[in-house]
C-alpha cells in the first residue's frame, strides 16, 4: 500500500523585485515576476513502512519537497496524496511559546500538531521523561537553553505516534547523549514499521536508515533506487564537481579538466617532453584489469606499455592512484629497481586491493632517472569500486579488535 | 473539531498572556486605555461642546457614549489585530501545518473580551443608576452578530494583508473614518439630512443604532436594522471564509 503518492509535483516560486510588483500584478494582465522552479514535475510513491531518503545539493529542492509533504507548502501543480498522520520534524520548536511553561507547551505543540488533549495527557509523563527536563518542565521555556528547547520539541513531535515521520537532519539534537537517544528513537520508528521520509547530507545516516533513496538535482529526480547505489553515484558526482570547481574559478583555459588538475598538482615537476616536439619516452597504453566488476579485496593490475624513442635513455615509471577530487592515495615508483631502457610492458600488481568504494583515478608517469622530470603521463579510465557496506573511508587498513 | 477548539483556546490564552507579559501594570492596561479615551471624549463633548444626544431628553452624554463605545473599541481593535494575525505569526504559518484560520478568530475573540467586561461594568452601573429592564438582554443578540461580522472581516483582512501589506495603513484610516461617520460620539439626529446618507453606507451605523435603541430607549430595535445586521454578519463570514480559504495556500510564498 502506498502511503504517500506524488504525481508530477511542481513548485514554482514567483520572485518579485519589490512587494509593490505583486500588487501591480493583481491589477494588470502583465506579469511582473520571474519564476524559480524548485520542484519540476516530480513523481514518486512511498510504501507503508518504507524509509525514503532524500539527498541532493543545497537548492536541489529537498526542503521544498519536505515542506510539501508536511503540508506547510502547497505545490503549484501536481497531485499529492497522503494516507495517515504526518509528524514533521522540520524546524523543530517553531510554535512553542516562550511565556508558557514546558508542560503548557507540550499541550500547545500537541494541538498544533493536531493531537487530542486526551492523548496528550497519556503521553505527558513519557514526554517529560524523554526530554530530561526535570523541574524545568514547570518553568516558562524562555528560561530554557537552546538544547533544552529542542529536546522538548523533539520529545513531543516524536511521542505523538505519527504514521509518517518527516525528518530533516534532526538526528543530532542536543548534546551527544541526547543525540544518541534521538537517533535510537528515530530508528525505533523504523522498527515499528512506520513510514519515514528522511533528508540528510550525512550519507552514512542515509545508508544506515533508508530503504530507498531519491536523489534530487535542480528540482528533478536525478536517480532513485537502492541507497548504496544512489549514494555512490551522488558521491561520485559531488567529488567530480568539487574537483572541477577550482579550475573554473581560476579561469583556466584547459578544457580537459583532468589534465588541468594534474598539471597544477605536479607543478613542481618540469615537463621535459615539450620543446623538441618528440617525446623521448611515452606511455602508449595504460589500462587496469579487471576494469569491470572490480571489487574491494580483489587483485588490481595496472598494465602499461611504454614506447621509447631510443634504447639509451633511462627512465622510471611511477603510478599514482587518487580520488576524483584530487586526494592522492598512493604514489609509487620504480626508483628502487634499475631504470628501464627501450620499449617495455610493465604491470603493477596490487594484490587484494584494500580500497573501499568510490571512483579512483589511476595515472602513470614516465620519469627520468632522477625522478625529477617527467617525459609523459597518461591516465587510465577511472576505476570504480562499488559500495558494499555502509562503512565510510577510502582505504581498509589491517586491523583487529581487542576486547578486554 | 475538538482539536480546533483546543487550538482556539490555546491561541486565545497565548494572545492574552503575550499581551501582558513583561508589563508592570499588566492587565490593568486593558482597562486604563479605554478609560482615558472615554474621559477625554466625555470631557470634550459633554463639558466643552455641551452635546445632548437626544434633543428632547436629559439623557446624560456618558450613557449615550458608553452604550456603543465599547463595541466600537472591540470592533476596531479586533479588526486591526486580526488583520495582522497571519503576518505576525509568519513563523508558525510557514512551518507548521494547522488550520490557520484559527489565528484571526482567536485574536478577534481576545480583543472583544476586555471590552465586553467594560460594557458589563457599564450596564451594571447604568442599571443601578436608572433601572434594569429585561429588554437590555436583547443586546446579547446584537453583540453575537457583531462578533460574527468582526470575525468575518478579520478573516478577510488577515488573508489579504500578507499579499498587500499597504492595506494595513489604509485600514486604519478607513476605521478612523468609520468612527467619525457613525453615531458613536453624537446622535444621528444631529446629522443634516443630506449627509445622513453617508451614514447608511457605514455598516457600524446599524449596530450602533440598535444598541442605542435597546439600551437607552429600551425599545425593540428596528426590523430593518436587524435585517441589515444579519446580512452584514452572514456576508462578512461568507466572504471572509471564502477569501481565506482561497488565499491561504499562498501564505508560505508571500510571507
Amino acid at each position: 500500500m502506498n502511503v504517500i503518492e506524488a504525481d508530477k509535483l511542481t513548485k514554482r516560486y514567483k520572485l518579485y523585485d519589490k512587494p509593490s510588483a505583486r500588487l501591480k500584478e493583481l491589477f494588470s494582465k502583465r506579469s511582473f515576476h520571474r519564476e524559480f522552479t524548485a520542484l519540476d514535475s516530480i513523481s514518486f510513491s512511498i510504501k507503508k513502512g518504507e524509509t525514503l531518503g532524500i539527498i541532493g545539493e543545497n537548492g536541489a529542492g529537498k526542503s521544498t519537497l519536505l515542506k510539501i509533504l508536511s503540508r506547510t507548502l502547497f505545490p503549484t501543480s501536481g497531485r499529492f496524496t497522503v494516507n495517515g498522520k504526518v509528524s514533521s520534524l522540520l524546524e523543530l520548536g517553531s510554535g512553542l511559546h516562550p511565556e508558557f511553561t514546558g508542560i503548557e507547551n507540550i499541550y500547545l505543540y500537541g494541538s498544533l500538531l493536531g493531537i487530542d488533549n486526551s492523548l496528550m495527557k497519556e503521553k505527558e509523563a513519557e514526554i517529560i521523561e524523554f526530554s530530561e527536563l526535570g523541574d524545568f518542565i514547570n518553568y516558562p521555556i524562555k528560561t530554557y537553553s537552546s538544547g533544552m528547547f529542542v529536546r522538548l520539541a523533539f520529545s513531543v513531535a516524536t511521542a505523538v505516534d505519527p504514521d509518517i515521520l518527516v525528518i530533516d537532519e534532526v538526528l543530532s539534537v542536543g548534546d551527544l547523549h541526547f543525540q544518541k537517544k534521538s537517533t535510537d528513537r528515530t530508528l525505533l520508528f523504523k522498527e515499528k514499521g512506520k513510514t519515514m521520509v528522511f533528508c540528510s547530507h550525512e550519507m552514512y545516516h542515509v545508508a544506515r536508515i533508508c530503504d530507498r533513496v531519491l536523489w534530487l538535482k535542480n528540482g528533478r529526480i536525478q536517480m532513485e533506487g537502492e541507497p548504496l547505489k544512489v549514494i555512490q553515484e551522488y558521491e561520485t558526482y559531488q567529488l567530480a564537481k568539487n574537483s572541477v570547481t577550482p579550475e573554473l574559478n581560476t579561469g583556466s583555459a584547459s578544457t580537459e579538466t583532468e589534465a588541468g588538475g594534474t598539471e597544477k598538482r605536479d607543478a613542481g615537476i618540469e615537463d621535459k617532453s615539450g620543446g623538441d616536439g618528440q617525446k623521448k619516452i611515452f606511455i602508449k597504453k595504460i589500462e587496469t584489469s579487471p576494469h569491470q566488476n572490480l571489487r574491494a579485496g580483489s587483485d588490481l593490475r595496472i598494465n602499461m606499455e611504454i614506447a621509447a624513442g631510443n634504447n639509451t635513455t633511462p627512465y622510471r615509471i611511477a603510478v599514482k592512484i587518487s580520488t576524483v577530487d584530487g586526494l592522492d592515495i598512493i604514489g609509487i615508483g620504480t626508483n628502487k629497481i634499475e631504470p628501464f631502457y627501450g620499449n617495455r610492458k610493465i604491470t603493477l600488481l596490487f594484490p587484494k586491493i584494500q580500497l573501499k568504494s568510490g571512483t579512483f583515478i589511476v595515472e602513470a608517469f614516465a620519469f627520468d632517472e632522477e625522478g625529477v622530470y617527467w617525459y609523459d603521463r597518461k591516465e587510465a579510465p577511472p576505476v570504480k569500486i562499488p559500495r558494499e557496506s555502509i562503512e565510510i573511508g577510502i582505504v581498509n587498513l589491517p586491523h583487529e579488535w581487542i576486547v578486554d | 473539531m475538538n482539536n480546533k477548539l483546543n487550538l482556539l483556546i490555546y491561541f486565545l490564552r497565548k494572545d492574552i498572556k503575550a499581551k501582558y507579559a513583561g508589563s508592570a501594570l499588566g492587565i490593568l492596561w486593558t482597562f486604563l486605555m479605554p478609560a482615558v479615551q472615554i474621559l477625554l471624549l466625555w470631557f470634550v463633548f459633554s463639558a466643552i461642546m455641551k452635546a445632548r444626544p437626544y434633543a428632547n431628553t436629559n439623557m446624560p452624554y456618558i450613557y449615550f457614549l458608553l452604550s456603543s463605545y465599547f463595541f466600537w473599541l472591540a470592533f476596531s481593535e479586533g479588526l486591526m489585530r486580526a488583520s495582522n494575525s497571519i503576518i505576525e505569526n509568519t513563523d508558525i504559518v510557514k512551518k507548521i501545518s494547522f488550520p490557520n484560520i484559527i489565528l484571526p478568530v482567536a485574536v478577534t475573540l481576545s480583543s472583544y473580551l476586555p471590552h465586553l467586561v467594560g460594557f458589563m461594568l457599564f450596564i451594571a452601573a447604568y442599571s443601578f443608576a436608572t433601572s434594569f429592564s429585561p429588554v437590555i438582554l436583547l443586546v446579547i443578540f446584537i453583540i453575537l452578530l457583531q462578533l460574527l461580522f468582526s470575525v468575518g472581516m478579520g478573516m478577510l483582512f488577515s488573508a489579504l494583508l500578507p499579499y498587500v501589506r499597504d492595506l494595513g495603513q489604509i485600514l486604519s484610516q478607513v476605521l478612523a473614518g468609520l468612527f467619525f461617520l457613525s453615531p458613536i460620539i453624537y446622535s444621528i439626529e444631529a446629522v443634516p439630512g443630506k449627509i445622513k446618507i453617508l451614514f447608511q453606507f457605514n455598516p457600524l451605523t446599524y449596530f450602533i443604532i440598535s444598541y442605542h435603541k435597546i439600551i437607552l430607549l429600551r425599545e425593540m430595535p428596528d426590523f430593518f436594522d436587524i435585517s441589515i445586521i444579519v446580512l452584514l454578519a452572514a456576508g462578512a463570514l461568507a466572504c471572509g471564509f471564502y477569501a481565506f480559504n482561497r488565499l491561504k495556500e499562498g501564505f508560505p510564498d508571500v510571507l
